[in-house]
């Protein structure tokens, strides 16, 4: 949201874009591994759902309206997402306007824990567990772990004019898993010029999120399960993000739009479920310890986005985001819309979406034992260089009663260096990126009480 | 469903009983050998699982608990289990009880106590509306039985696992690793292991709490794993159960009894 409300002049496909990328991974899926995978299927869902949303919005003397939708995100072998979420709008007087969003994403499956495949000097001939469910590692499979969390995120936002010219909007949210909480208020202020063809708006959006790891806070290095290894329940994280935006109106048929984003993060960053291989010189995962991270992040995003409406209500969208970091890490998003109204009742809109990130400098596959280890260190693979292609078909329909209903579905993978040069060993034979795969599938419903219960008298 | 994965040192022959992944591993080459030994191993599982399962009817564990009061004349098998059962009560000194259900709720806390049981072999009495649950005993001992009869048919070196009960017999020394309770899929430490038992027990909110028979609550502080090892996998279930019932006390009452077992706490 944060980001978001900050181009609350353009339609929300666009504000989605690329952005929501970092507005998601930042919020809604603070730690874990999952949200990595829950952050690739919201930002890949944002890019194209409000797209649609935006050529196609309902149109109603209703003050009330509703947005219900359905998703489902599943990846081959590891996590899966179900994520039923409401958003409602109560329009006032004079432009003002409150909207609340309420989203609970449940999670269940397997994500890589960071350590590397055992090895046959190491995969032991069987497993105990009192689950009774454990299987053994498989020699040059990348360990993963099994997780389920359900979380639910309030998001509110209240907008008004503020003086002539002048625009403000003021959220509150806030989201809680059973060991994280993220809490945060965000405002913006929009002033336009030219006979509202062009918007600048700057926005400011402080967060403060709690992690509460399951088991207790891990000091970095500790190796799991000895004493001391754990230190205190839990450890905040102060984010603050600001942008700077601004909207160009080039002519009756285009749209421009350049966004600057900082964000800064400071506490604790670290992954408390995230382990690190420590391993001999032959590749054998000896033991593995918790990982490492700077105690700060700042963050640039730069985002540029271009629509065009070829006629009618047929538009094509572009955007371009360049992100970089303090850790190293750089990203090129690369996102592509067309908007095709077929009629008045329906459309289709085919996605394709080019994401490239470069490693964090801290970012590394496992730990000599022999070496000292380094000031950071990480195994996430969240943190690895990798490429992520996603294609996607969305499809609205214009009801009779005047409701819209949308589905979507999309076809998302990321890959990786599968043979990474760094890798020693035995562990040179191993995939140590195994390319994920995942189908996200989405039932959308907009409609306004009035025209809902209106027709069915 | 069954596989067979070949190793270079050893061979896997895997099946599903008791509701959970079993395998059996030989120190062999020879697959039809794996194949027999694996057929074995199931039909003995599934005999065991069928004869005492609570979700069964009509076995003797079902005629025992719809006895409704009334004495029932056991099989000798289930008398050795009885035996055993009451064996471990006293010597856990009333903490180990099959008529509490070691890792379920009790429906009603009045109807429990092994006390209460008339225990004459091979008539068992069980009061009125009591149940008896054989289930914090039977895996182990499958696993125990299983080995026994795979050895004597083909005397090579065999393990055992059902779900993490684990039975070993032969020279060969196995590795065992044990899972991370917090972190499914990792292992937090791999032990060796030559003719001899392994069994774990837990507490998670996925397996339920344990209820302590003498207070009827649930057992506080208890660590959230426990593995064990001792001569036979029913020893090291004994061993593994009693600890985490023990609660607070579980590594130094392990310690004091000279068992050799693992535990993990995730707070320190």
């Amino acid at each position: 949201m944060t980001i978001f409300i900050l181009v609350a002049k353009l339609p929300k496909a666009v504000k989605a874009l690329g952005e929501a990328d970092v507005a998601a991974t930042k919020r809604k899926l603070g730690n874990k591994y999952l949200r990595k995978r829950a952050m690739a299927a919201a930002s890949t869902l944002l890019g194209i759902a409000p797209a649609a949303q935006a050529a196609e919005k309902i149109t109603t003397n209703d003050p009330w309206t509703f947005d219900t939708s359905f998703t489902r995100y599943s990846e081959a072998e590891r996590i899966t997402v179900l994520e039923p979420q409401i958003s409602t709008k109560r329009d006032f007087s004079d432009n003002r306007s409150l909207s609340i969003l309420v989203t609970v994403d449940s999670i269940t499956g397997a994500t890589p824990l960071g350590t590397l495949p055992a090895t046959a000097n190491t995969a032991p001939n069987t497993i105990t567990s009192p689950s009774g469910h454990a299987t053994n590692p498989i020699v040059g499979k990348i360990p993963l772990s099994h997780m389920t969390d359900t979380r639910f995120a309030m998001d509110t936002t209240w907008e008004q004019p503020l003086a002539p010219n002048y625009s403000g909007a003021f959220g509150i949210n806030a989201s809680k898993e059973t060991d994280y909480i993220a809490t945060g208020i965000n405002s913006k202020i929009a002033r336009d010029f030219n006979q509202k063809n062009t918007t600048l708006s700057i926005g400011i959006a402080p967060e403060i999120d709690v992690n509460d790891p399951n088991g207790g806070l891990p000091i970095a290095y500790a190796v799991p399960y000895v004493p001391g290894s754990i230190d205190g329940r839990r450890d905040t994280k102060w984010i603050i993000s600001g942008l700077l935006g601004v909207t160009q109106t080039i002519n009756r048929r285009l749209l421009m739009q350049f966004n600057y984003g900082l964000t800064t993060e400071h506490g604790y960053l670290n992954d408390p479920y995230k382990l690190l291989s420590l391993i001999n010189e032959g590749g054998d995962p000896i033991s593995a310890i918790y990982e490492k991270r700077p105690r700060e992040r700042i963050e640039h995003s730069f985002y540029w986005l271009t629509r065009y409406n070829i006629w009618a209500k047929d538009v094509l969208g572009l955007a371009l985001r360049y992100y970089s970091d303090d850790w190293g890490i750089r990203s090129q998003t690369l996102d592509f819309t067309f908007h095709r109204q077929r009629n008045d009742h329906f459309y289709w809109e085919p996605h394709v979406r080019y994401y490239h990130q470069s490693a964090a400098d801290f970012y590394r596959l496992g730990l000599l034992t022999n070496q000292s280890l380094p000031e950071f260190a990480s195994a996430d693979l969240r943190l690895a260089e990798f490429n992520a292609v996603t294609f996607g078909l969305g499809f609205g329909y214009t009801l009779k009663n005047g409701t819209l209903l949308i589905a979507r579905a999309e076809y998302y993978t990321q890959s990786g260096e599968n043979r990474p040069r760094e890798a020693v060993g035995a562990q040179k034979s191993f995939d140590l990126f195994p390319t994920l795969h995942a189908v996200i599938l989405q039932l959308d419903y907009q409609f306004s009480p009035e025209k809902l219960w209106s027709r069915k008298k | 469903m069954v596989e067979k994965e070949i190793n270079p040192s050893f061979q896997v022959g895997r099946f599903q009983a008791m509701g959970c992944p079993c395998e059996i591993l030989l120190d062999t080459e020879d697959t039809n050998l794996l194949a027999i030994q694996l057929k074995t191993a199931k039909e003995e599982a599934l005999r065991i699982e069928k004869k005492y399962s609570r979700y069964l009817s009509g076995n003797i564990l079902d005629q025992i608990n719809q006895s409704h009061g009334k004495p029932i004349q056991v099989d000798p098998e289930t008398a050795l289990i009885l035996n055993y059962a009451a064996e471990c009560y006293e010597l856990s000194d009333g903490l180990f009880d099959i008529t509490t259900g070691v890792s379920r709720k009790i429906k009603d806390p009045k109807h429990a106590g092994w006390t209460n049981v008339q225990w004459n072999n091979p008539i068992l009495q069980i009061p009125v509306s009591y149940e008896i649950d054989l289930g914090g005993i039977c895996k182990e001992y499958a696993s125990d039985r299983i080995l026994y009869l795979l050895m004597q048919r083909h005397s090579i070196s065999t393990l055992v696992n059902l779900g993490g009960d684990i039975a070993t017999g032969g020279n060969r020394l196995w590795s065992v690793g044990i899972e991370d309770i917090s972190k499914p899929g990792h292992i937090t430490q791999t032990v060796s292991l030559r003719r001899g038992g392994i069994a774990t027990s837990g507490t998670t909110k996925r397996l339920g709490h344990i209820i302590n028979p003498k207070t009827l609550q649930a057992v506080q502080d208890a660590p959230q794993s426990v593995t064990v090892a001792a001569k036979t996998c029913t020893e090291a279930g004994f061993w593994s159960t009693l600890a985490i019932l023990k609660g607070a006390e579980a590594e130094s009452f392990l310690e004091t009894q000279q068992v050799e077992s693992w535990c993990y706490r995730s707070a320190a």
